[in-house]
């Protein structure tokens, strides 16, 4: 499972990359072809959709993706959320590319770096929770080894 | 009015001017410079990162690359406090060389591994390092216990955290962990089972969150104790009940309670030898009196299931790095000569020294009456053991040239 941070620094570099290259600065959108892999790890073995599930970060997704739309992403739909957002991300590259949607790739870029925003939280959450738990064992007297 | 990017870089330079005097440290090991070139690295990457998003339109750009360096900062800091650290004599040196080997076993990478004498009452490992380091082993020992030889088996937890993450165990618990979840919820009637999926059934989706979170804490650290167990054997057992038995009185419920891991680790480091010896009585372990909120019974009931699969999982990979099987004539050989005050010229393996010093430990500590006497005993072992293990390292070093 690819870390938080790592899937931080890929979304960021997806986004910069989907800018360069509408601005003509990237020939190609390699960066965003391996982000988009990197979520497609799928974690659970016969899911009809491919993104990296992770039931800790699902209300996390919600929220992005409501925020990208507009409007709220209703809850109990958890399977069609994960499939929009894998849709969205899987044919990002060839709709850029091919179809030359500049408007879309613009949108790409923004999702990717609300994605970016989301994993840089939840790593610092990661990195909090373990400091915490440190510390508190330390001054608590817990069984921690 | 500062600008974010003079801030970014601001910092990033007075950080590497730390890094830049760690460098020239005392007794740095290979894999300290390794790791501390890596950052380097990272540091530097940082910098035209910084460059490059101030050149692109959007300022959010700008904005998410400052807060990446400030997180990545924060984060190296605490490392470079630990390869600080790892350059102090406190160090275990000794046994330096033997846990090196071991991890090179696992990984086939040489000059991986990190020692550090820490400031910190548990042996820690902190389980998610930055991305760059992610394949250097980082243990940290409590400074009044770095230098225990019977309590070195511990470190083998800690190179459990690595094992875990470097191959992925998480994301092979993961799918089971919520199998046995939905049992947990259909036979609690918090759920009906009628959705494939766990959000669809319940209103409280950060329920789901906050318990496959503890689930899957309880199995990281259930992985860690049959790791130690498995490979150490009785030593890590022995080790374990000694730095933390009768527990600290209070239960972190992201680890499964003190009395399942005694269980646990004692069911695994006696497997296959008679009897099942702790070093204290199981009466002397009492349950937390709390209540446990609904995620940490959830938590409970799932890292149990998912416990004999982790035996396996643990079983298999330290077969595959040639670490499972353990060679009780070796032990033999080795405690006559330790029995006789000799540090053992023959010894090949760390792991079974310290089972042997832990034998010749507890043969002989029950016989003394007098505290003083068990001090200076304890002391000498110790003194022992640390020589054995130096001479493991001589004697590897002698056939290589």
């Amino acid at each position: 499972m690819t870390s938080y941070e790592g899937l931080a620094d890929a979304a960021y570099s997806a986004a910069v990359n989907v800018e360069k290259y509408l601005n003509g600065k990237d020939k190609d959108l390699n960066k965003l072809d391996v982000f988009s892999r990197l979520l497609s790890e799928p974690l659970i073995a016969n899911s009809e959709y491919k993104l990296l599930y992770d039931a800790r970060i699902v209300p996390l997704y919600r929220s992005v993706w409501s925020e990208f739309k507009g409007i709220p992403f209703p809850k109990k739909n958890t399977d069609t959320l994960l499939s929009e957002i894998s849709s969205f991300i899987k044919d990002a590259k060839s709709d850029i590319e091919k179809n030359n949607m500049k408007a879309h790739g613009r949108q790409v870029a923004k999702f990717c770096l609300m994605l970016n925003k989301m994993f840089l939280e939840k790593n610092a959450d990661m990195y909090e929770t373990s400091f915490r738990s440190r510390v508190s064992n330390a001054v608590a007297g817990v069984d921690g080894l | 009015m500062q600008s974010l990017e003079w801030m970014a870089f601001d910092r990033i330079k007075h950080f590497e001017r730390q890094l830049a005097k760690i460098k020239t440290s005392d007794f740095i090991r290979k894999s300290t410079e390794s790791a501390l070139k890596v950052i380097e690295c990272a540091i530097d990457a940082l910098r035209g990162d910084i460059e490059e998003a101030s050149t692109l339109g959007d300022k959010s750009y700008l904005s998410q690359k400052s807060i990446t360096v400030n997180q990545k900062l924060f984060s190296f800091t605490n490392y470079l406090g630990i390869l600080l650290r790892s350059t102090n004599t406190r160090n275990c040196f000794e046994a330096y060389f033997s846990f090196s080997n071991i991890v090179e076993q696992l990984t086939g990478h040489k000059d991986v591994l990190i020692i550090s004498s820490e400031w910190d009452a548990s042996p820690f490992y902190i389980q998610q390092p930055p991305e760059v380091l992610k394949n250097f082993f980082f243990i940290g020992f409590p400074a009044f216990a770095s230098r225990n030889a019977l309590l070195l088996p511990l470190a083998a937890h800690e190179i459990g955290h690595a094992i875990w993450r470097l191959n992925e165990v998480e994301g092979q618990v993961y799918t089971t962990a919520e199998y046995f979840l939905n049992e947990y919820l259909m036979e609690n009637k918090k759920i009906s089972g009628s959705h494939k999926s766990l959000f669809d059934q319940i209103d409280d989706e950060e329920f789901l969150g906050r318990t496959l979170t503890l689930i899957l804490s309880q199995t990281q650290e259930i992985f860690c104790d049959l790791f130690g167990a498995y490979l150490f054997k009785k030593s890590y057992s022995y080790a374990f009940e000694q730095y933390l038995a009768p527990g600290f009185g209070k239960r972190d419920v992201a680890y499964p309670s003190f009395e399942r891991r005694i269980k646990y680790i004692r069911e695994a480091a006696f497997e296959g030898s008679d009897g099942n010896k702790g070093l204290i009585d199981d009466s002397l372990l009492r349950p937390s009196m709390r209540s446990l909120s609904s995620e940490a019974a959830a938590a409970d009931f799932v890292a149990t299931k998912i416990h004999d699969s982790l035996c396996g999982v643990v079983k298999k990979i330290l077969a595959e790095a040639n670490l499972l099987e353990y060679s009780s004539e070796e032990e033999i050989k080795i405690f006559s000569c330790l029995k006789s005050g000799v540090p053992p010229y023959v010894a090949t393996s760390a792991i079974v020294v310290l089972n042997a010093t832990w034998k010749l430990y507890l043969d002989g500590i029950n016989l003394l009456d007098d505290v003083d006497e068990r001090h200076k005993f304890s002391a000498f072992i110790n003194n022992l053991c640390m020589k054995s293990l130096e001479i493991i390292e001589y004697n590897k070093l002698e056939e290589s040239i």
